[in-house]
């Protein structure tokens, strides 16, 4: 999948969004269009890296990289789906850099 | 909350003294208004004395003339410290929180025919959130003494499952106050909905058995969901009238320890299958 987000991208958790973590698991509602969703562990995981501050695309893969046993090629095509996807649903927003 | 907070005993059919939505409503209203429950609102009222099952609100209330042509339905509510102001069609108020469940308001309504009831509404549901419970779209039965709600999006079937739960008696309609108290979570019915087809209820107030998501399926059957699953559940049939992302995050908390205290499933119902019978299975099953 082809997101157009490049590595040195910054990404935030968007201001409209509301997000608990159930079971291990974050529960992300998004307001302006009321869904709700359930991130798996490794969307988890990245969603709470955001919490604390926004990070660049790159650091996103190397903080996957070094906390799951995946390929660094592999984890960076799942961190850019999940990042388009999630921008796509308005629960995150991705600034590229000037 | 202690029964010292709580309201004296009304006398029997006092009209300004009665429980709507969990709350038990004491109100003062001048003579420029009328104070009358319409409806809905008038069936769902109790005059009965449901004790600390209930919350408990003073209300001053004063004519406010200006108010009779305001159009929509939203219902503004921000709280400070201890204090409400709630702001819907017809209705100015602050609240002030005395006690735990213990409250006092002074209101503006427009006198128009719908400015009481919209008081009721909107107060009941603002008191209940302040305390941590939360008003869901479900029907309702009355089961053994308690209150098993059927939530599920438009057309899945909540007021069908009721209707076949022959044996029953109905409790809500549409709307459902749900609440912590001290003993445990109640639920009490609000106003609007599809007429559901058993005897009524005539308690206003019940402990809550459970909640089921209703789900039209080939094979019928009830089980407990995941706590993930549960919020899910009951954050579709929430409702929420701030669009805040702090309003949404309060809503999950609440939500969370809901789930942890009052059973979440989902009924997989057959069309025209009686469901009674597994229901009671379900809820005993503890």
């Amino acid at each position: 999948m082809t997101t157009g987000i490049s590595m040195e991208a910054r990404v935030s958790q968007s201001s409209r969004i509301a997000a608990r973590v159930v079971d291990g698991k974050a529960v992300v509602v998004i307001i302006d269009t009321q869904a709700l969703h359930t991130l798996n562990e490794v969307g988890t995981f990245v969603w709470e890296l955001l919490e604390e501050s926004s990070r660049s695309v790159s650091e996103l893969v190397d903080s996957v990289e070094a906390s799951f046993e995946v390929e660094r090629t592999r984890a960076q095509a799942d961190l850019l789906s999940f990042l388009g996807q999630m921008s796509e649903l308005g629960a995150l927003e991705v600034e590229e850099a000037a | 909350m202690t029964s010292g907070s709580r309201l004296e005993s009304a006398p029997s059919a006092h009209p300004n003294r009665f429980v709507f939505g969990g709350v038990a409503f004491d109100v003062s209203a001048g003579p420029a208004l009328p104070w009358e429950l319409l409806g809905d609102h008038a069936r769902f009222a109790t005059h009965d004395d449901v004790g600390p099952t209930a919350l408990a609100v003073h209300v001053a209330a004063s004519s406010a003339p200006e108010l009779a042509h305001e159009q929509g339905r939203e219902i503004h509510v921000a709280w400070k410290g201890g204090t409400g102001h709630l702001r819907t069609r017809g209705v100015r108020a602050e609240v002030r929180e005395l006690g735990p469940g213990n409250f006092v308001a002074s209101a503006l309504l427009s006198a128009a025919d719908s400015g009481c009831t919209n008081l009721c509404t909107s107060l009941a549901g603002a008191l209940i959130d302040r305390i941590g419970g939360v008003v869901l779209h479900a029907s309702a039965i009355e089961l053994d003494g308690g209150a098993l709600l059927f939530v599920g999006p438009s057309g899945a079937g909540k007021t069908t499952i009721a209707n076949h739960c022959a044996g029953a008696r109905g409790f809500a309609k549409d709307r459902v106050a749900a609440y912590p108290t001290p003993s445990g979570w109640y639920a009490a019915p609000m106003a609007g909905g599809d007429e559901v087809d058993l005897p009524h209820s005539s308690e206003r107030v019940l402990p809550l058995l459970g909640v089921l998501r209703v789900v039209q399926a080939e094979r019928p059957s009830i089980a407990d969901d995941s706590p993930i699953r549960a919020v899910h559940i009951l954050r579709e049939s929430a409702q929420l009238t701030d669009r805040s992302a702090d309003a949404e995050g309060l809503l999950l908390d609440r939500l969370l320890e809901m789930s942890s205290k009052v059973r979440v499933g989902t009924v997989r119902s057959v069309l025209g299958d009686t469901v009674l019978d597994r229901l009671r299975t379900w809820v005993e099953k503890r």
